[in-house]
């Protein structure tokens, strides 16, 4: 696809649902969002500056390569589980602390199992939509 | 009382260090201090089994369903685990010896100490469910060694072959174990009582299904065939598993099941019959052999068979008679096969039609052989000979048929069994003949048989250093009450010792004979239409495989709309089925929707239709699009933001996946013939139709308080957030959560992989 007004709002547009699915994944525990949703949004604003430059380019703009954040992701969501053996719990235990931002800001092991969950799905759609596009390297 | 765990770990830690080890010679006497060890640790428990408070060790493992990681050293268990530590011993010597340094050494001896551990665990276990996992170990192991040289079809063959007959023997022993701890009440083997299990409707339930899995593992006609296939394994395999051990462990489940089944109907008419088949086939096939191992596997197939024969007599005398023979076979079985192992090392063949004056190059090994030998005819101060006249006395001294059945079997096979005695000792005799240039073993190699056989002289020379510390203690288990054991060599000219000697002497002259007297009785067995075991194993193997192959043609047509029309079809039947078993009610208030949701189901409907009708696939794709943006908006309308959020982002994704896969399909022209377009459109219209009436059903259909109550109140005092759904997936569900991502990621790699291959491949 070659157009300019596409390439150059691509990278706006990209840009701002990036932003848009971290602040649907750091929400998510109060209100609509989460890592699943959180993650296709984030693969949406990829998938949007292949089609608007060339398929590599969406697999190039994440850093780490899709194929690495699905066992990244895997092994965030393991480890927020560990968390919960090692402090004598069960596995997948949930496990809280409180930041002293404002009102106090609670922040425990579900946030960083949906950060492993939000990893996966960026992956698992890189990983299937992006072969699809592209003819070539 | 932690010994006993211990001594089973002690085994299993020695795994990893025979792999690690250099492979030198020392390694192999390094590692049978192991067994050595706990040898000498069981021998400290006798005296506890002999007083009758045996050493017991058990821990919860599976508490809701009754079932304990449970072991007990009473005089049976111990019988059996001194053999195995004690064989076990001599035989990781012998395999070092035998594999002399080549790589796979270390493989072979971490396989042996790992089967070695399982066959303990078996023996020692006091749970049901914990003897069942120890014997499934025992096959699994098996395997591994018997496909030990895996480059060899041959050995792979046996290996699987092995393997199916004692799984599908393991199967049946679960679900009869499973059925006898419901019938005592209790998984605890030693606190199953008779009386409890006979009294119960499952009785013969249970005895049939044991029954099989002991047949199959101790390679009971029909399913002995096994057994002779496994001979493709190293000789320390073939002596320790499938003589003094393994195929003993059918066996010993008999006996240790002995005093809980041995008073039902059937089980004396089945066992013995089994038993007397399998000591009969087993010895009259051995004659026909020239390769040595399979002669010597087919005697232990008879040997097994003696043994099933005489726990099915279940009388104190034959008890007795089983556990001294027990003992004597493995000492004699052991040694022959290791024999036979040094001929094979140090000549190159193991035909005994190849082999001749072997005695002048390998003394020691026809030292061996000899002991062996006078053990396999029965005859001479040997353990086996005692075990063998006690079982004589025990058949005429009961009377019954299956006693008569059983005496005449021993006769028999006694003469057959001396036969094949003197054809394995032939290859020592004569003028000197082999292939190579024959060479005495090494002292690792000749160690074994050498102490087993002396073994078995000295034992029967001194039965009173093992019949009041072990066969009596061992007996006792296996009967039920005490049972007075006094073992003695001579015992004067008796009925029993004339029958005896009668059938070797007539087996001595018959085995001078072969292969003459044994042509025509040889090309029966390997006649075409025999229905040997081999071949009916084979019959069902690959009839099973066909079945397998017809019946994926038949259901797998690979059509995409067979099988969706097969899924749909099935919810459809299911579903009217359900709704009409029940009834269906159905309120009227979903019939006055508000304005904007009458727009929504507008929009949806409209979608759908244009889907069907346009020619354009990338037209359909987007119509589908609207069709889920307005069931997105549904979602919103009533009251699941979440879901709504969802189905938007992932609605766009798969728009595009849709047109990114669509954009490479060629034009669509024509839709079809009118005939399959009308089948199509009427299973949808099923579908469809099912489904709006089962979502309308199950309005009228709320049973039971909703848990979305919990939820919402759980998820801020438990979890600290305040969207249920998301708290739901991260927290209180989040193994599933878990399960699903990696089943998700799974999933990616495979269609890369698929996908790259395709642009690769152009």
């Amino acid at each position: 696809m070659n157009s300019s007004i596409l390439r150059t709002m691509a990278r706006l547009l990209a840009s701002l649902l990036l932003l848009a699915s971290l602040y649907l994944l750091w929400r998510g525990h109060n209100a609509p969002g989460g890592g699943f949703s959180g993650g296709i949004m984030a693969a949406a604003a990829f998938v949007l500056m292949a089609v608007a430059f060339e398929p590599m380019a969406g697999w190039r703009a994440t850093r780490i390569s899709p194929l690495v954040l699905i066992p990244l992701g895997l092994g965030v969501a393991l480890g927020s589980g560990l968390i919960g053996i090692v402090t004598g719990g069960e596995f997948l235990a949930g496990r809280w602390v409180t930041v002293d931002v404002g009102e106090g800001v609670k922040v425990g092991t579900p946030l960083l199992f949906d950060i492993g969950v939000y990893l996966v799905v960026i992956g698992v759609a890189l990983a299937v939509i992006i072969p699809l596009m592209g003819e070539e390297e | 009382m932690l010994g006993l765990v211990m001594a089973m770990g002690a085994v299993f830690v020695a795994v990893p260090a025979a792999l690690l080890l250099p492979g030198r010679r020392w390694r192999g006497l390094l590692l049978a201090t192991v067994p050595a060890g706990v040898f000498a640790y069981f021998v400290s428990l006798l005296d506890r089994a002999a007083d009758g408070q045996p050493l017991t060790w058990s821990v919860e493992w599976f508490p809701s369903l009754g079932v304990e990681l449970a072991f007990r050293a009473d005089g049976l268990a111990l019988l059996f685990a001194l053999l195995i530590a004690g064989v076990g011993t001599f035989i990781l010597v012998y395999a070092e010896a035998y594999l002399g340094g080549k790589p796979g050494a270390g493989r072979l001896e971490a396989m042996l100490l790992a089967f070695m551990g399982a066959m303990l665990g078996v023996v020692l276990a006091d749970d049901a469910v914990t003897l069942f996992v120890a014997w499934e170990l025992t096959s699994v192991t098996s395997f591994l060694l018997i496909s030990f040289e895996q480059e060899k079809l041959k050995a792979r063959k046996a290996a699987v072959q092995a393997l199916l007959v004692t799984g599908a023997g393991g199967l049946a022993l679960l679900a009869g174990l499973v059925v006898l701890g419901q019938a005592a009440g209790t998984y605890r083997i030693s606190e199953m009582g008779a009386e409890a299990v006979a009294g119960s409707s499952l009785a013969t339930g249970a005895l049939v299904l044991v029954l099989l899995g002991a047949f199959t593992k101790s390679a009971q006609v029909p399913f002995h065939f096994w057994l002779p296939g496994a001979m493709a394994a190293p000789t320390p395999v073939s002596a320790y598993l499938h003589s003094a051990t393994m195929v003993k462990a059918g066996v010993y489940l008999l006996a240790r099941l002995h005093p809980v089944l041995g008073g039902l109907e059937g089980w004396r008419p089945a066992v013995v019959s089994v038993g007397a088949a399998t000591l009969v086939v087993g010895a009259f096939v051995a004659v026909h052999e020239r390769d040595l191992k399979r002669l010597l596997a087919y005697t232990t197939v008879g040997a097994l068979g003696f043994l099933t024969m005489l726990v099915g007599l279940g009388t104190a005398l034959a008890i007795k008679a089983a556990m001294v023979f027990v003992v004597g076979h493995a000492l004699y079985k052991g040694a022959l096969f290791m024999a036979a192992g040094a001929v094979d090392h140090g000549t190159g063949t193991r035909m005994v039609d190849e082999l001749g004056g072997l005695r002048r190059a390998m003394p020691w090994t026809f030292a061996a052989a000899a002991a062996g030998c006078i053990g396999l005819a029965g005859f001479g101060p040997v353990l086996a000979f005692i075990g063998k006249e006690a079982a004589l006395e025990a058949g005429l001294e009961d009377g019954g048929a299956a006693a008569g059945w059983a005496l005449a079997a021993i006769i028999v096979s006694g003469a057959l069994f001396a036969a094949a005695a003197v054809v394995v000792l032939r290859p020592f005799f004569g003028a000197e003949r082999a292939p190579g240039h024959p060479h005495e073993g090494s002292a690792g190699l000749l160690a074994g048989p050498l102490v087993l056989g002396a073994l078995s002289f000295g034992l029967a020379l001194a039965p009173g250093a093992i019949e009041g510390r072990l066969i009596a203690p061992a007996a006792a288990a296996v009967a039920g009450e005490p049972v007075k054991v006094s073992l003695k060599l001579w015992h004067g000219f008796n009925t029993a010792l004339g029958l005896s000697a009668l059938s070797v002497g007539v087996g001595i002259v018959l085995g001078f004979g072969v292969p003459r007297v044994t042509a025509a009785t040889g090309r029966l067995i390997g006649a075409r239409w025999f229905p040997s075991g081999p071949k009916v194993y084979d019959w069902l193997y690959y009839g099973m495989q066909r079945l397998a192959r017809f019946h994926t043609v038949w259901v797998q047509r690979g059509y995409l709309r067979g099988y969706i029309g097969a899924v749909l079809l099935t919810f459809v039947v299911l579903a009217w089925a359900a709704l009409l078993r029940w009834g269906v009610s159905i309120e009227r208030d979903w019939l006055t929707p508000a304005f904007y949701e009458a727009a929504v189901a507008a929009t949806v409907i409209v979608g759908a239709t244009t889907a069907i009708v346009h020619m354009s696939r990338l037209a359909a794709v987007t119509a589908l699009g609207a069709v889920g943006f307005g069931v997105a908006i549904l979602y919103a309308l009533f009251g699941a933001p979440d879901l709504a959020l969802t189905q938007i982002v992932m609605e766009t994704l798969t728009v595009m996946l849709f047109v990114l896969v669509f954009y490479r399909l060629p034009k669509l022209v024509e839709r079809g013939p009118v005939r399959r377009r009308l089948r199509d459109g009427a299973v949808a219209l099923a579908v469809g139709v099912t489904m709006t009436v089962l979502v309308l059903a199950s309005l009228g259909h709320r049973e039971g308080a909703p848990i979305s109550a919990y939820f919402g109140e759980a998820a801020y005092a438990e979890a600290f957030g305040r969207n249920v759904v998301n708290v739901i997936l991260v927290d209180f569900r989040s193994l599933d959560t878990l399960g699903e991502v990696v089943v998700l990621g799974t999933a990616a790699f495979g269609v890369f992989a698929l996908l790259r291959v395709r642009r690769w491949s152009r």
